[in-house]
């Protein structure tokens, strides 16, 4: 079967696959990981939903596809998880129920003075341990991957104006102790 | 508003809580913030900004650990099953189109003899698979053999003799032969076929199926010979009768259409009718299926069940297999029959006597199978190379 220049069931060529591909793997991967799931279950879920990607005829724009992917992945890893309890880091999944998600600080150490990395990973930190997991997983969503509150909505099982007021809290709470900030807050009300 | 500052270098910003906050969650209210900033001291706009900068570079949130080889190991890996899965599409449309214009079912299913004995449990349990032989399909015509490596559809025509068609092509075989010669089918495990006899009459063979088929049907009754298992869509001919022969039965059509299977060995037999009429006779016994009707004949004598649920007896002609709380070890023998391999130790399944019930797609790949079948009886397993560990949950 020749695949290489020939458009498939996705229309995708086998160039574009591979682009996708390249594009999103270690953004999907972080996730699942940040979701506390193991390396092999990441990978078995990160292959479901590139096949689902590379095998269904939906059309899907570009910025849409970084949407698709995140949303199939933790769907995926939903299902690994209910018939895997051992992975028990949530004890539901509904939406009011926390669970953990946590991020990795990391701090490359080689082109940044050793104080500012210890002082930038310490304020990182702080301004984490404030937040429930799922608000540091909206925040993650919405600024290291740039998804939109409608589309993290989706993701968490909540409407993006559900998302809008978790990612609000989660950034007031960790306000409380900056006064400066917090009157700022106040003055640019809209 | 922030306090007098004289020029400030990247590391002053990297250590305020603000800065680090801002890149973190850049909200409304701390772009404002920051506009405000270089409005007022325009001066550190070059700083800030360098600063930025550095903290996009060094700062990463679950960085990821994949290393390249791993990720191209993966995208062979999401190839390889992409050009499975397109595959299957494709045979899945005739599927659909076949299903459509069946009548009649009956099916033969075949005992596996246990090996009784018994292991230790632990947690986990090694299933070594030892892949037996594979064999290619094999069509006998007198003293010649045509051997096929992919499913194949095979037509016969009074006029034309046998027509194949698989992935690899068509082609028109033993055109100029005798109208009486028996021929033969032999489909070998982990493959299907369909053959289209002389008289329309179409049959779908499951793995592990051996049928004896005339070129043309002469005589007043359709006769052939089935070991295995077979779905039947028999063309109707009240004035020719269709029989279909097997080890232990025979199966008459009554009306339109029929199945059967036999694997001919110490097991038992099962036919289920799905539309239609069929006689199944035994010896001296002779019984009448209606629709819906399983007949069963092992060791201990002949059962008639009514109203099964015909999706468990026909789905294997779409790669389906669908169980009704049926027992795990035997669905790990059904894929041993399937699939030709062994499974070594199988026995510390069949002492938790657990039940599923669901759909399992027989794919191409085993471990696409062993997957899918891990969700259904909720067991883990890990496989390494021919070694399936295998966890029974509880």
């Amino acid at each position: 079967m020749t695949i290489n220049n020939k458009e498939n069931i996705s229309g995708l060529t086998e160039q574009e696959r591979s682009d996708i591909y390249q594009k999103y793997v270690d953004s999907l991967y972080s996730y699942g990981v940040s979701l506390h799931f193991e390396h092999a279950q990441c990978m078995d879920a990160i292959h479901d939903v590139f096949v689902k990607l590379f095998t269904s005829d939906i059309e899907l724009s570009s910025e849409k596809t970084k949407f698709f992917l995140f949303r199939s992945l933790k769907n995926r890893l939903i299902d690994i998880y209910r018939r895997n309890r051992k992975v028990s880091y949530y004890s539901d999944l509904a939406p009011d129920v926390d669970y953990d998600f946590s991020l990795n600080i990391n701090v490359l150490d080689n082109i940044i003075a050793e104080e500012d990395k210890e002082n930038v990973e310490k304020q990182i930190e702080e301004l984490l341990s404030h937040l429930t997991g799922r608000q540091r997983e909206a925040i993650y969503l919405r600024y290291f991957q740039n998804l939109s509150y409608e589309e993290i909505g989706d993701l968490l099982g909540m409407t993006g104006e559900s998302v809008r007021k978790l990612v609000y809290r989660g950034i007031s709470k960790i306000r409380e102790s900056n006064s400066i900030l917090y009157l700022i807050l106040l003055l640019s009300v809209r | 508003m922030a306090n007098k500052q004289n020029l400030k270098n990247v590391s002053y910003f990297l250590n305020s809580p603000q800065f680090v906050e801002w890149r973190l969650y850049p909200s409304a209210e701390l772009e404002e913030y920051w506009s405000l900033y270089i409005e007022q001291y325009p001066e550190q706009k070059e700083i800030l900004n360098q600063a930025i900068k550095k903290f996009e570079e060094v700062v990463h949130l679950s960085p990821s650990a994949l290393s390249e080889k791993k990720k191209s190991n993966l995208y062979e890996r999401i190839s390889a099953s992409v050009e499975s899965v397109e595959n299957k599409k494709g045979r899945k449309k005739i599927y659909y189109y076949l299903l459509a214009s069946v009548a009649i079912v009956a099916i033969l299913l075949l005992t596996i003899p246990f090996n009784k004995f018994m292991v230790e449990t632990e947690d986990y349990q090694a299933l070594v698979i030892e892949e037996l032989p594979s064999e290619n399909i094999r069509l006998v015509v007198g003293d010649q053999v045509v051997e096929f490596d992919s499913n194949t559809t095979f037509e016969v025509s009074e006029k034309n003799g046998i027509s194949t068609s698989n992935k690899e092509g068509s082609n028109v075989l033993f055109a100029e032969q005798k109208k009486e010669v028996r021929n033969t089918i032999i489909v070998p495990h982990g493959k299907q076929s369909v053959l289209v006899l002389a008289d329309g009459t179409k049959l779908w063979l499951n793995a592990g199926t051996q049928v004896t088929f005339p070129t043309e049907f002469v005589g007043n009754r359709r006769e052939i010979n089935v070991v295995g298992e077979i779905y039947a869509d028999v063309v109707s001919n009240p004035a020719k009768p269709f029989v279909v022969h097997t080890t232990n039965t025979s199966v008459q059509v009554h009306g339109t259409t029929f199945n059967v299977s036999d694997y001919g060995k110490d097991g038992y037999t099962e036919v289920v009718l799905v539309e239609g009429k069929v006689e199944v006779k035994s010896g001296e016994e002779s019984v009448f299926l209606e629709p819906r009707d399983l007949y069963r004949k092992d060791m201990t004598g002949t059962a008639i069940t009514h109203n099964v649920d015909l999706s468990h007896y026909i789905s294997w002609k779409e790669s389906l297999l669908v169980v009704h709380q049926k027992n795990v070890y035997d669905l790990f023998k059904y894929l041993e029959r399937y699939y030709n391999v062994k499974f070594d130790n199988i026995e510390v399944v069949k002492k938790t006597k657990r039940t599923c019930t669901g759909k399992l797609f027989l794919s191409e790949n085993l471990d696409d199978t062993m997957k899918a079948l891990s969700v259904l009886a909720k067991i883990e397993y890990e496989q390494n190379g021919k070694t399936i560990y295998i966890n029974i949950n509880n």
